[in-house]
């Protein structure tokens, strides 16, 4: 059984990567980990999962199909949507763009590992 | 539902006292609680308001021990009697077995008792049970009392499926448990 | 839908019922996994749920849970099948399985509601099937356990521990 928070660990691992939530499409968290504990996981997977509830609406309307991936860039920081399939969304905070591409790469390489923990065929 | 469980090699009956408010539906248990082997019975637990009234249910679990290999337990539960628990009634009388229709024999219940067998028959046709099989027993409570009205006519006006019944008055204790030995062998016959 | 009166469950469907809620528990890191009959009777429990209380337990998950979808009805929903109760330290996700039973899954902080959801719903799917074999069994299994020597034995018994 593959350990999620195993899994998360090594987006916290890339350096710049402040958070990592994995949350499902309901916008309930599955898991989570953030390098100071401060921040609230919790919220930041409910309210991304309305993001992208509003980001797919957009691409229906301009017919170009779902979302493969979201960035918003902030004034102090990153953050970086990457939809895993039709349930759930792994959510990362950056510092800055530097790390963006070690994010996506991780996802594709976790993507299994994390399909499989939530016994998802 | 009756639970027969052959790698615990248990039965599980479920058992409901069924009646308006304060007719002693609550005070059978409370009796068998105190009355009965200790190694028989389990924790009662009630769910009541601050008067003690019944809000949502009674609980109290027998266990008959082992029979032939098999332990046989008996879970007693109550229904809230007011007016206004109705729905509560037909959420605790999910999955029951067997029921005990205790009657408050005063002649001012008497409209009420009409008014609760028919919401009882109601509801056991709601969840599906077959009423003519359905394992049913009278207890005309209160006997003590100066305006209980007489057995036959209980009997008539509230026993058209002459199920058995029992005079009882359930805070002395009388008629408590040949009510729940009467109640217990139908569930099992009907098993 | 045909409600059978009783249910009978065999050495065998018990043992694959534990497995699952074994791994249930394992692999959500809940403290305790119950399967209860919507009745109130505890069919099995794994974890630390092997507490003194546990017929309690099951009386009254089976009671709000019950409760809950009456309150659907009068809503005018079509029904709520799960109920989430959020404690200080623990948790408890109830949800049906096959209008039968209720999976009942206890966990604490270390385990998150959402992964709670997803996981159960394939243990959810699974005890199904389970209970689909019970009921096609039962049938069949009845008159051997219940015969007329245990018939008798039981009403003795209940002569007994039932006097006045």
């Amino acid at each position: 059984m593959v350990d999620l928070k195993q899994t998360l660990s090594r987006f916290l691992a890339i350096p710049g990567v402040r958070l990592a939530v994995l949350v499902g499409r309901d916008g309930l968290m599955i898991e989570g980990l953030a390098r100071d504990g401060k921040e609230n996981l919790e919220a930041v997977g409910a309210i991304m999962t309305t993001g992208i509830s509003t980001a797919e609406a957009l691409g229906q309307e301009i017919a170009r199909g779902s979302v493969v991936g979201a960035l918003m860039e902030y004034e102090r920081g990153l953050v970086s949507v990457d939809p895993l399939g039709d349930f759930a969304l792994m959510v990362t905070l950056s510092d800055n763009a530097s790390s963006i591409s070690r994010v996506r790469h991780m996802v594709k390489a976790s993507r299994n590992d994390i399909l499989e923990a939530l016994d998802i065929a | 539902m009756a639970l027969i469980n052959i790698a615990t090699h248990e039965i599980h009956c479920k058992i409901v006292y069924y009646g308006i408010g304060y007719c002693g539906k609550t005070t059978n248990l409370q009796y068998v609680f105190r009355s009965i082997n200790p190694n028989v019975r389990g924790e009662m637990l009630s769910i009541a308001t601050e008067t003690e009234r019944t809000l949502f249910f009674d609980f109290l679990p027998l266990d008959l021990g082992s029979v032939h290999g098999f332990r046989t337990r008996f879970h007693l539960y109550t229904v809230p009697g007011q007016i206004l628990y109705e729905r509560t009634r037909l959420a605790v009388l999910n999955g029951a077995d067997g029921i005990v229709f205790v009657v408050d024999s005063q002649s001012e219940k008497f409209e009420e008792n009409i008014q609760s067998i028919t919401e009882l028959e109601l509801n056991l046709h709601r969840i599906g049970k077959d009423l003519a099989n359905f394992p049913l027993v009278m207890q005309w409570n209160k006997r003590d009392m100066p305006s209980a009205l007489p057995v036959h006519v209980l009997e008539r006006y509230l026993n058209r499926r002459r199920v058995p019944s029992f005079e009882a008055v359930a805070s002395s204790g009388k008629g408590v448990f040949a009510t729940l030995r009467a109640i217990s062998k139908c569930v099992m016959a009907q098993l | 839908m045909e409600q059978l009166t009783n249910l009978i469950i065999s050495d065998r469907e018990l043992a694959i019922i534990m497995t699952a809620l074994n791994k249930l528990m394992h692999d959500t890191s809940a403290t305790s996994v119950m399967l209860i009959d919507k009745s109130g009777q505890v069919i099995a429990t794994q974890g630390s749920g092997a507490r003194r209380n546990v017929t309690s337990l099951g009386a009254l998950l089976a009671g709000a849970f019950s409760s809950s979808r009456h309150i659907a009805e009068l809503l005018g929903e079509k029904d709520f099948r799960t109920i989430f109760q959020q404690g200080v330290n623990e948790n408890i996700y109830t949800t049906l399985v096959e209008e039968q039973w209720l999976l009942v899954i206890v966990f604490d902080k270390l385990t998150h509601i959402g992964l709670v959801k997803i996981l159960s719903k394939k243990s959810s799917d699974e005890l199904g099937r389970i209970l689909e074999r019970v009921r096609a069994d039962t049938t069949r299994r009845k008159s051997s356990v219940l015969n007329v020597e245990f018939r008798s034995s039981v009403e003795d018994t209940i002569d007994l521990l039932f006097r006045d």
